[in-house]
């Protein structure tokens, strides 16, 4: 029997930007999916990126991964969010064409060098001897391979639920996946159980859009890859439309329906706050007298349409009443109901923050199944699962791992592995701490190094993001040298633009960082034909936070070495004097693998800290 | 193992009273209290918060007959299993008791380490603890009030919490403004933030001022400096009403300063008198002129002293030139009974006769006006230490930014600001570690506490 290097479970996003990763770190890679058609599925709405998420996509693609190419390929709108803020918090976000999406993803898996695919669904994982699994299929084939990685989404004891209507499934139409959890459990993973939802689909050409608010696409948007050279210029219009007083009227009438507020309460798992459905918000925020809701076009020629803001699980009866009471959606003909699914998650505490297992050397899970929502989320995820698989299969010493103080994806692996989740996790910017670092401007500054250094990347794509920053550095350093001084010109300059000018000699560098100052406002004093705009954009955003990142500076190296006093796997919490048995207790529930992570645990106290650090520093250095 | 928080795994012990009392306390803290003293006693139990006689001893001689108390973690001082032992006040004997539990795996505390446990462990806040090391040494009357009064009322504690309390709105609005701009079309309410950080500016500079004021006055210092045989160390004398130091008519008596403290306004000041200065070749005289300049650099208030009978007006404007810029100087000149001889200086000066007695007292008048005009005022708050006194000045900094940042464009850096001044408060609240700041407030502490 052939043995892979490694084999990846599912071909949803963690699962084919953990396969390609995994194939770029030169592993043998077999892709095991339910159904290659489904391969890069978008399962809820047809969008790539938003707030935090859009940081993810880019960080996905400095790594080389597929998420953000795939989004440009497919995109039919994009949009700057937070635009009127600063730079820091502004986020792309693109509407997609789900077919496209999925084409171009599987045509990337199917021409990735070191990389198969085969369609079967898998009843079992078998640990052998170190670093064998034995993969067992449905149609009887089996599988050897080094490592694994299960990126399974909601597909574990999937349960849909519309109304009263409860049935087996992973996504609607599609099987749920039965004996995979039970196997996961066996190894000795904590299960758990969480919620999602989604809204029914419609039919484009019910619709009156003539009532609803365009919504145009923006063309001067940053594309999600650094290899998409082009913004799009024709895009495709979203529709903004808003629920009223029928329609909450409707959904109060029938909320003895609702398997969540109803009579018969059939679904359980917790779902996620920052997503709620119709039902949810009509009942926790009774004051608002309407809710928006955005129809999103799902192709360039969308027969469907993805209605956001109105995830429901009522019966589908209720939800074509509720629904044909909006403006512009009287006529509106649903093609697939809005449903509710109960799937299996494991607790991410026992994870490493390589998505490794630290129950099951080699075998690894990322994406939904580790508590997530999200595409990026499950995407970067499958990312660092597939690198790091890699690796230990080809016996390396080296670890790829994201640090919270320098990417997003580190936030997210952070958080989760170290203090798990009690709902589906999305990531927000206020997750993280450094969040005027993290930003879409500079993932090459903070991540290309790396990837460099994995081989995640291209020469050629590194020299010229290398190219890009050292543009920037050289224009920063030509604003520090140029000083203005506040003589009668330049008093009167500023005085036709109605801002007080400085009050001593200053350089421009300081000058602009002025809240007050923008570029025209000072572009005259300097020679800037040699830079492109996108250049001086990014410039002048490293100068806005430059004197707030230096004082963050002190706190991420604080966080830096305690992360590098590692705690061992093989230390006896339990001997160690001066720890009570309650922090005892969160060492062995969340098995921190380093002091940072250890001190990140909620309910761990200074005292607790210095008394592990003590006690490292004193019997294992 | 000089880090207090490397040592929370250890058992201290300390003796709580001052040597000499006539009852001694020998207190412990830390797990392994107990055993600690069941081993030196004769003790099979130990019941919590219950008074027992007990008899220890070393080596099956018995040594002391002791009274034990029981504190069970959490309900204690330190949050941790504390033991006292009240003991017969003699001086060796809470030594060999001390030796004894050393001996047994206790580690000596240092100084203020029983108030950090409290502080680690949430027994108490941070403004409390920084107020202790000043309630246990503090022999000036003012601050006494003071501190008394915040320890008691947790005034400053009270104006944090109504703060933050209003603050952390502003901070969960910020954030969903930016995290949900599809659904929060909220605006952060600019003109009522502006509002309240003005008046915690209000506030927070009331504090720093009193604070510093009261750190000031922690450390007067009243240096007198002049000429050799200028009647330093005579006025001296005179101020302190008692003979204190020598006084001869030779040049370059006084080679080294000394240092005496005596009340002014109920504040404890230090009074320096110091070695002429002159041109000498003496080397231990050079030395004693060194240290002068050196205790006048770092002098609060310097007395000049001038002889009128020897003096050139121009030196003496040279040394005042010299130091008025960061110092407040008096101007005194001696001899009254002996000459009515006036300097021409630009300057006021108070003229005095430490014999007759002539002008002393309009010198301590004006003595008290100064150390008056910068007195910390017991109706307002303090804080009790450098390290909180940066915290207050870090928001001080950050209030001005925000209110800059807070019309811009740029929420994010409000929010980042706004999220700052509410760690920092955080923190001098008490409600949030960090870890520096308790090692440098604790390091100032007397030990046994």
């Amino acid at each position: 029997m052939k043995k892979y290097d490694v084999i990846v479970i599912g071909g949803g996003h963690a699962g084919y930007e953990g396969a390609t990763a995994s194939a770029r770190t030169g592993a043998e890679t077999l892709v095991l999916t339910q159904n290659i058609s489904t391969i890069g599925e978008l399962s809820c709405n047809p969008s790539i990126g938003g707030q935090a998420k859009s940081n993810l996509v880019r960080e996905i693609d400095i790594f080389g991964g597929i998420m953000g190419k795939a989004a440009d390929f497919s995109a039919i709108h994009y949009k700057t969010l937070n635009r009127s803020k600063g730079p820091a918090v502004h986020a792309t976000r693109s509407q997609n064409d789900r077919g496209l999406y999925c084409s171009f993803v599987r045509n990337k898996l199917f021409s990735c060098s070191g990389l198969s695919v085969f369609q079967t669904s898998v009843r079992s994982i078998e640990a052998k001897n170190e670093k064998t699994f034995v993969i067992s299929t449905s149609i009887g084939v089996s599988f050897l391979c080094s490592t694994v990685v299960v990126a399974a989404g909601t597909f574990l004891n999937g349960t849909v639920t519309t109304g009263s209507q409860r049935f087996s499934a992973g996504r609607l139409g599609e099987p749920a996946s039965k004996n995979l959890a039970s196997c996961i459990k066996s190894f000795g993973h904590r299960i758990f159980r969480l919620k999602t939802g989604t809204p029914p689909r419609l039919l484009m050409a019910s619709l009156d859009f003539k009532t609803m608010d365009e919504q145009k696409g923006e063309t001067d948007c940053l594309p999600f890859s650094i290899q998409t050279s082009d913004m799009l210029k024709n895009q495709r219009s979203c529709y903004i439309t808003r629920t009223n007083k029928k329609t909450h009227q409707i959904i109060r009438e029938n909320i003895h329906k609702s398997p969540i507020y109803g009579t018969h309460k059939s679904v359980e798992g917790i779902g996620p706050r920052y997503c709620p459905s119709i039902e949810d918000k009509i009942i926790k925020f009774s004051d608002k007298p309407a809710h928006t809701i955005f129809i999103e076009p799902e192709a360039w020629d969308a027969i469907e349409c993805y209605p956001n803001g109105i995830s429901t699980s009522l019966p589908c009866s209720v939800q074509e009443e509720f629904i044909r009471s909006v403006p512009g959606l009287e006529k509106a003909v649903i093609t697939r109901p809005g449903y509710a699914i109960e799937y299996d998650a494991f607790d991410p505490v026992q994870l490493k923050n390589t998505l490794e297992s630290t129950l099951i050397p080699g075998f690894f899970m990322a994406g939904q199944i580790n508590g997530t929502s999200g595409y990026e989320e499950a995407g970067i995820q499958g990312l660092v699962a597939g690198v790091n698989a890699a690796l230990i299969s080809k016996n390396s010493a080296e670890v790829f791992t994201l640090d919270r103080t320098s990417s997003y994806g580190g936030v997210l692996i952070d958080d989760i592995t170290g203090k798990g989740t009690s709902e589906p996790y999305r990531l927000f910017t206020s997750r993280a701490e450094y969040r005027l670092f993290l930003r879409e401007d500079n993932t090459s500054d903070r991540l290309l190094e790396q990837s460099v250094k994995f081989n995640l990347i291209s020469p050629k794509t590194a020299e010229k993001e290398r190219g890009k920053t050292a543009a920037k550095r050289t224009l920063i350093s030509l604003l520090s040298k140029k000083h203005i001084t506040p003589e009668k010109k330049l008093t009167e300059h500023f005085a036709e633009k109605n801002i007080p000018p400085p009050k001593k000699k200053t350089s421009l560098k300081n000058f602009l960082k002025r809240p007050d100052i923008a570029w025209e406002d000072v572009e005259v004093f300097l020679d800037t034909a040699d830079f492109d705009k996108k250049t001086i954009e990014n410039a002048l955003t490293e100068i806005v936070y430059e004197d707030f990142l230096k004082r963050q500076e002190e706190e991420i190296e604080k966080h830096k070495k305690m992360k590098n006093i590692s705690i061992p796997e093989s230390l006896d919490v339990s001997k160690i004097p001066g720890l009570t048995r309650e922090t005892i207790e969160k060492l062995h529930r969340y098995k921190p693998e380093n002091l940072a992570r250890f001190a990140a645990i909620p309910g761990i106290t200074p005292a607790a800290v210095s008394v592990l650090l003590l006690y490292i520093k004193k019997h294992l250095s | 193992m000089n880090s207090y928080f490397d040592r929370l795994s250890h058992t201290i012990v300390a003796s709580a009273t001052a040597p000499g009392s006539s009852i001694g306390i020998i207190r412990l803290s830390g797990s392994l209290s107990v055993e600690i003293v069941l081993s030196i006693s004769d003790k099979k139990l130990l019941k919590p918060r219950s008074a027992e006689v007990c008899r220890i001893s070393s080596k099956d001689v018995s040594i002391e007959q002791a009274l034990v108390l029981y504190f069970k973690e959490p309900a204690s001082y330190t949050g941790e299993d504390v033991v006292e032992l009240q003991i017969h006040g003699a001086a060796g004997q809470a030594e060999t008791i001390m030796k004894l539990a050393l001996s047994k795996g206790a580690i000596p505390a240092l100084n203020g380490e029983f108030t950090f446990r409290a502080v680690i462990h949430g027994k108490m806040t941070l403004q409390k603890a920084a107020a202790i090391p000043h309630l246990a040494m503090e022999h000036n009357e003012l601050a006494l009030s003071i501190i008394r009064k915040e320890y008691f009322n947790d005034k400053f504690t009270a104006f944090l919490s109504e703060f933050l309390k209003k603050w952390s709105r502003y901070h969960a609005l910020a954030t969903s403004i930016t995290d949900f701009p599809d659904y929060v079309e909220e605006y952060l309410p600019c003109e009522e933030i502006i509002e309240t950080v003005n008046s915690l500016e209000k506030n927070l500079r009331l504090i720093k001022k009193n604070s510093s004021r009261f750190l000031r006055s922690q450390k007067l210092k009243i240096v007198m400096a002049g000429k050799t045989n200028s009647g330093k160390s005579t006025l001296f004398n005179a101020l302190l009403e008692q003979d204190r130091a020598i006084v001869s008519k030779e040049e370059g008596t006084t080679r080294d300063f000394i240092t005496h403290s005596f009340d002014i306004e109920n504040i404890s000041v230090n009074l320096v008198d110091t070695a002429g200065l002159r041109d000498t070749d003496s080397d231990i005289e050079n030395e004693g002129i060194k240290r002068s300049c050196s205790q006048v650099e770092s002098a609060s208030l310097i007395l000049l002293i001038i002889d009128p009978t020897s003096s050139e007006a121009a030196s003496v404007v040279d040394f005042y030139n010299r130091y008025r810029k960061n110092k407040k100087i008096i101007a005194v000149t001696t001899k009254r009974d002996i000459s009515k001889a006036k300097l021409c200086l630009p300057f006021s000066v108070i003229s005095v006769s430490a014999h007759s007695g002539y002008g002393i007292e309009k010198l301590r008048n004006r003595l008290r006006e100064i150390i008056k005009e910068d007195a910390p005022d017991p109706s307002e708050p303090v804080v009790f230490n450098s390290v909180m006194l940066s915290l207050v000045e870090k928001s001080l900094l950050n209030c001005e930014e925000l209110r800059r940042y807070i019309t811009s464009d740029f929420i994010e850096i409000s929010a980042q600001l706004i999220h700052e001044i509410n760690k920092n408060l955080l923190i001098l609240s008490g409600n949030s570690p960090d870890v520096d700041i308790y090692e440098k407030i604790f390091s100032d502490f007397c030990i046994g506490k």
